[in-house]
């Protein structure tokens, strides 16, 4: 059974944003790849199908180190989390954003600073700084006229945009989704492929999406998986090209100049 | 045989006993342990990093708000009550006595020693402390704590600090507004009743009030103030389950607090009056 998506000699190399390195996952369903090995470079969009909600859930929350493995290591940005002290843990949760099932809004803070809190935290940054940088975002997801709203007094579909909204405020560097979760409309669904596109574009951060529901996604993704009951097995998208060599040959040229 | 058998189910019943006793000695320290390791770990994370410090004052600022400042008034009556029972039930057994000057004492040892702390973590526990399990108990059910980790925001930080010093500065500001509202409360009924008029009182009041006293009650609600905001947080995160479980761990959690203010509170005044 092939059960790695990964490139093991350089498995541990910074150059990749997320290493899950043998990992068994504490609740695996029966058909998954035990022990799993994967890499996510840099700037890498990869789709992995096959999986439903519980199953993404799983792999999600041990990629954002929210759960720990049984066995193997997880490597964000090449450091070992299970080793890092509480404070460094911490700061690596802020450079990734997590859209998984079961993600919610905190329930005392309205839309606005539920949106604007990673801002307001860690770049001490006021709300009316935040929406002013972010207005074409939060017009184009209809969140405007929300924000005063508290989550319980939210329809389905924006409580959704809104936890993408707080989210990408967030200037990830790695997103880790299953975007079948929560209020898939058909509406939901256009808004988020534009802004994982406009994502890859302008920020080029590593996006690794799972779940159910990616029918609209392989046309982004630099790699696409499927999970079968043979395990792993990579997809080749029609009119998809290989990612551009250019942000690596930078990378290299930086660090030969150290 | 039969003896022997006895001998032995007695043996195996006490065996039992012990077992159990000592495990739930066990459980007991381990909880205190628990509790002493999350104090050490809201003093840490006070001071250890400037990132979100303005929120996190804001949060501050929001508890103070919430327990010191709604709460005043509250507590100003319960005070002004006190006042007022003690010079009632004390006044005319010491005009009895013709010990009129001792009431400034009396007022000293009750309420700034002893019922005036108390008086303000009891109503600082039932106003604060117990919706500090309930929020935190809900937060962590409804996976709003998880949804602050992945954040990258500590809930230690954003959730407990602010609580952790907004409880503790409202116990000491409360504790001020109580004192001296029982004092005047006094003073007035002492007034009414017994015709001891303001010179006399202040006079008493001064003369039996000694930094001793200040320092001990300023201690006793500094330190009711962060037990009783990390018990709070201990039980609110302890909530893993259901909301059931939100409900029994601020019914435990209440007990246990009184429980360690009575206990504070007797320690604190033997080591300095006995």
């Amino acid at each position: 059974m092939k059960n790695t998506v990964a490139r093991p000699e350089s498995a541990i190399l910074i150059q990749h944003s997320l290493v899950l390195d043998q990992v068994i996952l504490p609740e695996h369903p029966a058909d998954w790849p035990c022990p799993l090995s994967l890499t996510l470079g840099l700037k890498e969009f990869l789709l992995l199908e096959g999986l439903d909600l519980a199953a993404a859930q799983q792999l999600l929350s041990l990629a954002a180190t929210l759960q720990l493995a049984v066995q193997g290591r997880v490597l964000l940005w090449g450091q070992d989390v299970a080793a890092a002290a509480r404070d460094d843990l911490y700061q690596r949760r802020r450079r990734l954003a997590y859209l998984a099932p079961g993600q919610v809004l905190l329930h005392r803070l309205t839309v606005l600073e539920n949106i604007t809190l990673p801002g307001r935290y860690f770049q001490q940054r006021s709300i009316s700084e935040i929406i002013k940088d972010n207005s074409e975002l939060l017009a184009t997801l209809g969140l405007t006229p929300y924000f005063s709203c508290y989550p319980t007094e939210l329809p389905a579909d924006i409580y959704f945009r809104a936890l993408w909204a707080r989210a990408f405020l967030k200037d990830p560097e790695l997103i880790l989704a299953a975007p079948g979760a929560g209020a898939t409309t058909p509406e939901n669904n256009r808004l988020i492929l534009m802004l994982l596109r406009d994502y890859r574009e302008q920020r080029r951060g590593a996006v690794l999406l799972t779940g159910p529901g990616l029918e609209a996604f392989p046309s982004l993704a630099d790699r696409c998986f499927r999970l079968e009951s043979r395990g792993l097995i990579e997809i080749r998208v029609p009119g998809q090209t290989a990612p551009s060599l250019t942000p690596y040959l930078l990378f290299w040229s930086s660090v030969k100049q150290r | 045989m039969s003896q022997t058998a006895t001998v032995s189910e007695i043996g195996r019943i006490l065996g039992q006993f012990l077992s159990r006793r000592w495990a739930s000695l066990g459980r007991r320290l381990a909880l205190i342990l628990d509790i002493l390791a999350l104090f050490y770990r809201l003093l840490v994370a006070s001071w250890v990093s400037p990132v979100g410090f303005p929120v996190i004052l804001r949060e501050t600022a929001r508890q103070i708000y919430f327990t010191g400042v709604q709460g005043g008034i509250v507590v100003g009556i319960a005070a002004l009550i006190l006042g007022l029972l003690v010079i009632v039930h004390t006044t005319p057994k010491l005009i009895e006595l013709q010990g009129e000057e001792f009431i400034g004492q009396l007022l000293v040892l009750i309420v700034i020693r002893e019922v005036g702390p108390v008086l303000t973590a009891f109503f600082v526990l039932l106003r604060s402390g117990t919706a500090i399990i309930v929020e935190i108990g809900i937060m962590v059910v409804s996976r709003e704590l998880a949804a602050l980790q992945l954040m990258g925001i500590d809930p230690l930080r954003f959730l407990g600090v602010p609580r952790f010093w907004g409880i503790t500065i409202s116990m000491l500001a409360l504790y001020i507004l109580s004192s001296i509202t029982a004092v005047l409360g006094g003073f007035v009924f002492a007034q009414m009743f017994a015709e001891i008029y303001w010179q006399g009182f202040w006079l008493s009041l001064l003369n039996a009030l000694g930094w001793p006293d200040l320092i001990v009650g300023l201690a006793k609600v500094v330190l009711f103030g962060m037990m009783i905001a990390t018990v709070s947080l201990h039980y609110g995160l302890k909530a893993q389950e259901h909301l059931g479980a939100v409900v029994r761990q601020t019914s435990q959690g209440a007990v246990l607090i009184l429980l360690l203010c009575g206990a504070i509170d007797a320690f604190l005044s033997t080591v300095f009056y006995l």
